[in-house]
């Protein structure tokens, strides 16, 4: 009221432009749309089966399967230097390609951030197929860095579970387990090879230990503990009954683990 | 809320205020279309917890500035008294006369800066509330009134200065 009669008069103006437009850019919203959420399942897929390139003999397609698995792989072994302590031969029955240690941190690098860049990398072809009107940079900036967010989040994880693995590797736990390595390379899981060996044999007479270690007596031990979700790579040494971690701490173990051990191995070795 | 419901409403409003911003027709027309796709993309983000309207030219600010911003810096400052071309002549007169009145408006309108344009076209064109016209300028309703005070003042003072206008004609 106060101030109506001071007010600028601005004549009305009415809109003139064609409604037919509009529904024609919802309508290509919509249908991109469906053609990236379309495109990002294929990828989705794509990244999910990546890992088949190995067995594809046709180079393109061969090609076009691996690009997400390399990717993923890039990843981590350029961009982020993660080096698998483990070397393949000793890696027992676990397939952890990129992180040995934790079963899930190796779930989510190696499928699932393989299945995302799938997702993404076909997203965006999704993208880059649609209007320019509608689907302009900056929302496809958008798209890429919620992708990128998801992708970085996996990978934050995968390197905690793995850092949470190997700091539990340290105190040991829940055996699943063993897998022994004979002097020749040659390895066999305990529960084939030593079915009557058990958990309680292993930690009858675990104890923290300060012997001096004779490193030419040692052989590698591996350990599946927690259902066979994490592994760890120790060396054992049958003579002086000993165990060591990878960060050197030293466990007296049992004389009945070693002796069924040690039977197991010079039994094999004889019928070789 | 359905979006042909929120398109009905605000229609004409973001239109104008983006024909007033920008003094270009086709131009205005293109945001405008910016605005409603936006508002169909983001519908279920309106609460209601402010007008249609309100939220719509909150949106039509927002795609004017990032447009001007990238395109044309220019709408965003106060620009010299420069008329359009007159290209009414072969209309009736009345129509003439209404054209050429929106025009003159135009032109003052574009010797303001964005905010005066914008809080003169929110109170005045848009006949929004102070509280309205804050929520969509982030600005506090006080700081509204007082630069809607300012504009008005400089508004009139640049139409007389363009020599055709009568200070009564822009009262209501």
């Amino acid at each position: 009221m106060e101030e109506m009669k001071d007010r600028i008069r601005i004549p009305r103006v009415t809109y003139q432009g064609d409604d037919r437009k509009l529904k024609e850019r919802i309508f290509k919203f919509k249908a991109g749309s469906f053609r990236i959420a379309v495109f990002t399942l294929v990828g989705l897929f794509m990244g999910f089966y990546s890992d088949t390139y190995v067995r594809d003999t046709f180079f393109p397609t061969k090609l076009i399967t691996a690009v997400p698995y390399k990717i993923m792989e890039a990843i981590y072994q350029s961009v982020l230097p993660v080096q698998n302590p483990i070397p393949p031969d000793m890696r027992g029955w676990t397939w952890n390609m990129i992180f040995p240690y934790s079963y899930v941190a190796n779930l989510l690098a190696e499928p699932l951030t393989t299945v995302l860049i799938g997702g993404a990398l076909y997203g965006s072809l999704g993208y880059f197929t649609g209007d320019k009107r509608v689907f302009t940079l900056q929302r496809f900036l958008k798209f890429a860095g919620c992708w990128c967010v998801v992708i970085l989040l996996v990978i934050g994880a995968a390197f905690g579970f793995n850092a949470g693995a190997e700091a539990a590797n340290e105190k040991f736990g829940k055996i699943e387990d063993f897998f022994f390595y004979r002097e020749d390379g040659s390895g066999f899981s305990g529960k084939y090879g030593i079915p009557e060996l058990t958990e309680e044999d292993f930690y009858q007479g675990f104890a923290p230990g300060d012997v001096v270690r004779d490193r030419n007596g040692e052989l590698p031990l591996g350990i599946y503990f927690d259902g066979g979700m994490r592994y760890g790579l120790y060396r054992i040494h049958y003579e002086k009954q000993y165990v060591v971690t990878e960060q050197g701490k030293v466990y007296y173990i049992s004389e009945e683990f070693v002796r069924y051990v040690k039977d197991e191995i010079e039994s094999n070795s004889r019928n070789k | 809320m359905k979006f042909t419901a929120a398109y009905e409403q605000s229609r004409d409003a973001v239109y104008g205020y983006l024909v007033y911003m920008t003094r270009d027709v086709s131009l205005a027309e293109d945001l405008s279309q910016e605005v409603f796709l936006r508002m169909f993309l983001h519908l279920d983000k309106f609460r209601g917890e402010a007008s249609v309207r309100t939220w719509a030219l909150r949106i039509a600010r927002n795609v004017f500035l990032s447009y001007a911003r990238k395109k044309q810096p220019q709408l965003l400052e106060e620009q010299e008294w420069e008329p359009e071309p007159d290209v009414n002549r072969n209309l009736p007169e009345e129509e003439v006369l209404r054209k050429e009145e929106a025009r003159q408006v135009r032109d003052c309108l574009m010797c303001l800066g964005e905010q005066e344009r914008t809080v003169l076209l929110l109170r005045d064109f848009q006949e929004l509330s102070y509280e309205e016209a804050a929520r969509i300028m982030n600005l506090t309703p006080e700081v509204v009134k007082s630069r809607i005070y300012r504009a008005r003042q400089k508004f009139r003072k640049i139409y007389e200065d363009s020599g055709k206008g009568d200070k009564a004609e822009w009262r209501r």
